[in-house]
């Protein structure tokens, strides 16, 4: 018996990540703790000219269609599409994010949605400087956007705790 | 040392542990690095706030069971492979765990799953992730006497198959 348990340990104890997988996240988690600090994940703000950019974002709607905007989705930077997931598609999310939990969420998703580019472009061979100062310098605004919100989210910010199992 | 020192670090040193514990349980490469990603994520959010954790080891373990027991979850809500053939979804393929392994160990592998779960929860972390008794009672909130006598049990559970 002891002797399969330790050829089940042995065999079990191959499984690792390569190395790019390894370094790949490492990365991200190291952008993700640089530019999250102190909770700025769960933090959230009201946008001041939010009628500015309802207004704008309708106008926009109606040139492009619902199409463009879908297929912007799935864009990197880079792709002809991509302003548009960043300046339409996002800041209409936002507007439709009501509740301060759905902002909260929202913040957090663009986030990881930056975060997961970079790591795409990187895994596709096509992360270069230009690119890393544009998702770096989009990463910053949603940071900077949850900063502002700081202060009320904490209030409402959950605690992580590990649950029992 | 800096908190994300301490953080990256902590990646650094159990990565590659936690993967394996993902993988092991969510039998799926891709998946088991999306939960690694996220656990490693919501650990900074915590140490973040809450300043240094005191077994981040522990920690990591308990954080990445909460995970894939969501994944457990969101699983019992999806459509099943059978559905997703015949509506023609196109289902990813997916890198599976028995490949990795000899017919022995997928035996034994086989038996412990079907164990009761205190049984079955403490080899896995013992013969899998490699983990000592203390380890594992900390991470599952029991003392060390405890987990213990559930090792030793469980072997015998596992005996049991084999006569």
């Amino acid at each position: 018996m002891d002797e399969i348990l330790e050829k089940l340990n042995n065999e079990a104890q191959k499984i690792s990540l390569n190395r790019d997988e390894k370094s790949s996240i490492r990365n991200i988690l190291i952008s993700y703790s640089r530019k999250s600090p102190y909770g700025a994940f769960f933090s959230f703000s009201l946008i001041r000219n939010k009628k500015v950019l309802i207004l704008a974002f309708v106008i926009a709607l109606l040139l492009m269609g619902g199409g463009t905007s879908y297929a912007a989705q799935r864009a990197l930077p880079g792709d002809i599409l991509y302003p548009i997931k960043i300046n339409v598609n996002e800041k209409i999310a936002d507007l439709m994010a009501v509740t301060k939990e759905a902002k909260v969420k929202l913040n957090k998703k663009i986030i990881k949605t930056r975060l997961g580019e970079m790591d795409k472009l990187i895994s596709i061979g096509k992360f270069d400087k230009k690119k890393e100062v544009k998702i770096e310098k989009d990463l910053k605004n949603a940071l900077e956007k949850s900063e502002k919100r700081n202060n009320v989210s904490r209030e409402n910010n959950k605690e992580i705790k590990p649950r029992k199992f | 040392m800096k908190t994300n020192e301490h953080f990256i670090k902590a990646y650094d040193e159990f990565s590659d542990a936690i993967f394996r514990h993902c993988f092991f349980k969510l039998s799926d490469r891709e998946l088991a690095k999306d939960v690694l990603q996220d656990v490693f994520m919501r650990t900074w959010e915590y140490m973040s706030q809450k300043g240094e954790i005191k077994n981040i080891k522990a920690f990591l373990y308990q954080v990445a069971n909460n995970l894939i027991i969501d994944q457990y979850r969101k699983r019992k809500y999806n459509l099943s492979l059978e559905e997703m053939k015949e509506t023609g979804f196109d289902v990813p393929s997916k890198e599976k765990r028995d490949a990795y392994f000899s017919a022995e160990v997928r035996n034994i592998m086989e038996i412990i799953k079907k164990l009761d779960p205190i049984y079955k929860d403490v080899l896995f972390f013992r013969y899998v992730d490699d983990l000592s008794p203390k380890d594992i009672a900390e991470i599952l909130n029991e003392s060390e006497s405890v987990i213990s006598v559930r090792l030793n049990r469980g072997i015998k559970k596992i005996q049991e198959f084999f006569e």
